[in-house]
């Protein structure tokens, strides 16, 4: 992509005006986007993405500039851009690069993959998921795979190129009765080859999901709002722990000392019963990483340990306002964003409850079977998430589907009332917004119960 | 390769491979951004990003290929055929030549000319005037200053070539009040033409954050409800894809069919004007010429959205709504939409709810917001108030409801437009009849 020449001499622009550090990042990327739309192929797009960026730091102050022209004299131009926030004079540098080369497997080659394949895989899903019922009136499915290829290098001499496969199928179903219409979306998605088609990700089950949930929700009623006692299930529950807690976690917001959870390194921030993980090296999974966007490895960092907070995410400008050791958790969409700390596989460990137990003891509250997306603010700690799919729980029992829910908290209040953790523990896929772009994470957990949490919904009583 | 260079080849090999037309779609931006804390500069962004997207009509049907690297032109174009091949909707999407615009002057921010230290310095400036605002203001969590300028051009083989520029400004400020171990953040925004008012831009951003120190939530129930006027608009924004004639043809819009129908109160009127200063523009994402329209006339429905595909499958003429961006396909979009101001300032309007909430931010809008059913549950805040007047701030509240039936609920609109950051959508405050809150 670079040679070592090069990314020397830019990095030795970026060090001209008194820089402690600089990092050049280069990136390649192929994606391929189908959307079919009943039934038929409506858009199908390819784009290469390809642009560099060049960090300089000097403490925690940091400086970004980055462009698409990736010649040499581009480079040192934008290497210069950067340089220009600081005023100073170069300090002397040796550069030795320790080259390392990463590469996720891939059993069939998504830049092999013709478009017909990936119009089949679209036309099974499609088939699955229309056969549920007639009251599926309109499915959506968006197909995507991209291959990204990336150059991390800096003047503490790391050299590291990664290639980064991904592959998803979004599948949006619409259910519609008289004037009524409801929605259902699945989005399964994987970090490897086309073969995750094969081995990992059932499309036709996906599709099926999708078409039920939203069938399902013609019948639901509206969810009453109030504070209530909540269960929630696995998988995409998980977004309660990335919205309560995950981000707060983050050294972009504790490293300034914006996160409800500065200063609270090895005390209790949770109930006992809690234990939660952010690991970026979990084979498949699609917050996964072999190297984060700073060219650290990834890693299992063990965030909660029965209630007491361990370990904070930490990325290279925060472990300077910290003083921590990185955790391989620096992040960034593409060459347009510079990297900050965020989260890959983030979920809550299982435990021991009985989640049948669990709602036969709760009295009366919501059961939030699936959760939609959420979003939090990391200095009050005060989240949302929508509830995708919810039943309405009386005297133990449950008694009807409900539609509309919102759950809303403070983080650090909601993981001391959570007192049932199920034993075992699914993931589901999605992408998590942030100041450094979009990127692919993981949220799961095993099924939890909260005692109480503000449920907003606009619905009387069930 | 020289960006014309590049276009006349890929016309040509596009020709050649048996394409019936093609057109390229091309962004450049140069963007600029300085932030500080604790007097300091912490961060600096310098950009340049340009990408090109082809589109070729093969067979009768349109493929897409984008590049940020113009080195290639034969590759691109046989991606963007090999897209074409696998087309299976058989709707047809024109392509459009040469047309002739209303000229829309480039409009300038009061941040041209400003030199990067100066930004920087201005920057600094805000974080000063932040802290000595009230001793409660502990610390900027945010203060950026950005400019940018960006140019969009569209050409095709039939002739087509337009062509616009833009600059960009914004002041952005987020602050932090703390008092006896209460800590809450306010922010604003003062963007493009606005972008010098830094007095106001500290002003509300900390009286935003002061307030909200005393936050409490009420207690569950239905409430009368005043949406201060950016809310307004920020509430409004992720339902605009209910008048895309593209979302209505794919069954996920609940307007579908029904132009001419009384869907909101008679006060309540939106506009989609392309000439609005905030951002204008003579041609859409297909060049196709712009227009003001209404598309909600004193409460009846009067038009979708629509780029020439979506209108010549509902057999209507294209209102000017093609939406491009980067490497997405043509779509359909707004251009500035705006909500026609009433009668009243905002204290007036807190006058006319007496009792009740008045709300003026909304958390979980990309998560809460049912857009097939209209069916919304979104975490608000702002103030309780009793006769017209702020009794204390509210918080960590959850209101939920319908749009649908929410528009037929406004019983007021104020003369109050503000935009969001969120969109470019102005709305002034609306005064809501009856609405459910769940707090206590």
């Amino acid at each position: 992509m670079i040679s070592n020449s090069s990314a020397e001499r830019v990095l030795c622009a970026a060090l001209e005006t008194g820089a402690d550090f600089a990092e050049l990042f280069a990136e390649d990327c192929d994606r391929n986007r189908l959307t079919m739309s009943d039934g038929r192929i409506e858009q199908s797009l390819s784009s290469h993405r390809h642009g560099a960026g060049v960090r300089v730091m000097r403490g925690a102050q940091s400086a970004y500039a980055y462009t698409a022209d990736t010649g040499e004299a581009a480079l040192i131009d934008t290497a210069r851009a950067a340089a220009a926030a600081l005023s100073g004079s170069a300090k002397p540098h040796t550069l030795q690069f320790m080259k390392k080369a990463y590469a996720t497997p891939q059993k069939i080659s998504l830049s092999g993959v013709t478009n017909d394949r990936r119009v089949a895989l679209m036309h099974q899903a499609h088939a699955a998921g229309k056969a549920v019922s007639e009251k599926v009136r309109q499915f959506t499915l968006s197909y995507m795979d991209e291959v990204q290829r990336v150059l991390i290098c800096n003047t503490e001499g790391v050299w590291a190129e990664d290639v980064r496969p991904r592959t998803r199928m979004g599948i949006l179903a619409v259910a519609s009765e008289g004037a009524a219409a409801e929605r259902g979306l699945e989005a399964p998605g994987c970090c490897r080859g086309f073969e995750s088609y094969r081995d990992r990700i059932d499309v036709e089950a996906s599709a099926r999901k999708a078409a039920e949930r939203a069938v399902l929700l013609l019948s639901a009623k509206d969810c009453p709002g109030g504070n209530m006692p909540v269960v929630i299930s696995g998988g995409f529950g998980g977004v309660i722990f990335h919205e309560a807690c995950g981000h707060s976690l983050e050294a972009t917001s504790v490293g300034p000392g914006n996160s409800e959870f500065c200063g609270k390194l090895n005390t209790k921030i949770a109930a006992p019963c809690v234990s939660a993980m952010d690991d970026g090296t979990i084979p498949f999974e699609w917050g996964s990483i072999n190297i984060d966007d700073e060219g650290t490895p990834g890693q299992k960092n063990l965030l909660i340990e029965n209630g007491i907070l361990k370990s904070y995410l930490v990325d290279r400008v925060g472990a300077q306002r910290l003083h921590l050791p990185l955790t391989g958790s620096s992040r960034r969409q593409d060459y347009t964003f510079a990297p900050t700390s965020r989260m890959t596989n983030t979920f809550i460990c299982p435990g021991k409850d009985d989640p049948d137990e669990m709602i036969r003891t709760m009295g009366t509250g919501l059961y939030a079977a699936t959760l939609g997306g959420g979003s939090v603010n990391p200095l009050t700690g005060e989240f949302n998430f929508a509830v995708a799919e919810g039943y309405w729980v009386r005297d133990g029992k449950i008694v009807c589907p409900v539609r509309g829910a919102m759950l809303i908290g403070k983080g650090a209040e909601i993981l001391q009332r959570i007192d049932r953790v199920g034993p075992s523990m699914w993931m589901a896929q999605g992408m998590c917004g942030s100041v450094s772009g979009s990127v692919p994470t993981n949220v799961g957990q095993p099924v939890i119960r909260v005692t109480s949490i503000t449920v907003g919904g606009k619905g009387g009583e069930l | 390769m020289e960006r014309s260079e590049f276009r006349n080849e890929l016309f040509r090999i596009a020709r050649e491979l048996g394409c019936e037309a093609a057109e390229t779609y091309y962004e450049e931006s140069e963007n600029f951004s300085a932030s500080v804390l604790n007097a300091e500069l912490e961060q600096y962004k310098v950009a340049k990003e340009c990408g090109l997207n082809l589109r070729v009509k093969y067979g009768g049907k349109d493929g897409y290929a984008y590049t940020e690297s113009f080195d290639d032109p034969r590759a691109l174009v046989c991606r963007a055929i090999d897209n074409a091949r696998v087309i299976e909707s058989t709707d047809s999407h024109p392509m459009i030549g040469a047309q002739s615009y209303a000229p829309v002057a480039v409009r300038a921010t009061p941040l041209e000319g400003v030199s990067v230290p100066d930004k920087i310095a201005m920057a600094l400036g805000i974080e000063q005037k932040a802290l000595a605002f009230d001793p409660r203001i502990r610390r900027v969590q945010t203060c950026e200053v950005e400019t940018g300028h960006s140019r969009f051009e569209l050409h095709n083989t039939l002739g087509l070539c337009a062509e616009r520029e833009s600059n960009e400004a914004a002041l952005v400020l987020s602050a932090v009040a703390e008092s006896d171990g209460v800590v809450k953040d306010g922010f604003a925004a003062r963007l493009n033409s606005r972008a010098d008012d830094v007095d106001g831009l500290v002003r509300e951003t900390a009286q935003n954050a002061l307030f909200k120190l005393s936050a409490a939530p009420v207690e569950t129930g239905t409430y009368r409800v005043l949406f201060k006027n950016s809310a307004a608009a920020m509430f409004l924004f992720p339902f605009v894809p209910l008048f895309s004639a593209e979302e209505a043809q794919k069954g996920r819009s609940l307007l579908a069919g029904r132009e001419g129908e009384k869907i909101a109160s008679d006060c309540f009127t939106l506009w989609d004007d392309p000439f609005h200063p905030y951002a204008p523009r003579a041609f859409d994402g297909e060049g196709y010429p712009t227009r003001k329209k209404a598309i909600v006339e004193n409460g009846v429905f009067q038009t979708m959205l629509h780029n020439t595909k979506t209108a010549l499958k509902a057999g209507t003429e294209s209102t000017g709504n093609a939406r491009r961006r980067g490497a997405s396909p043509v779509g359909v979009g707004p251009t500035v939409l705006s909500v026609e101001s009433g009668e009243g300032s905002y204290d007036e309007m807190l006058q006319k709810l007496g009792d009740g909430l008045m709300l003026d931010d909304f958390g979980g809008l990309h998560a809460g917001v049912n857009q097939i059913s209209g069916d919304f549950s979104l975490m608000a805040s702002g103030a309780l108030i009793r006769g017209g007047k702020p009794v204390r701030a509210v918080d960590r509240i959850t209101i939920a409801g319908n749009i649908y039936a929410l528009l037929n609920e406004i019983e007021a609109v104020g003369a109050d437009p503000a935009f969001t950051v969120y969109g470019a959508i102005e709305s002034p405050s609306l005064l809501i009849s009856v609405l459910s809150v769940a707090g206590k």
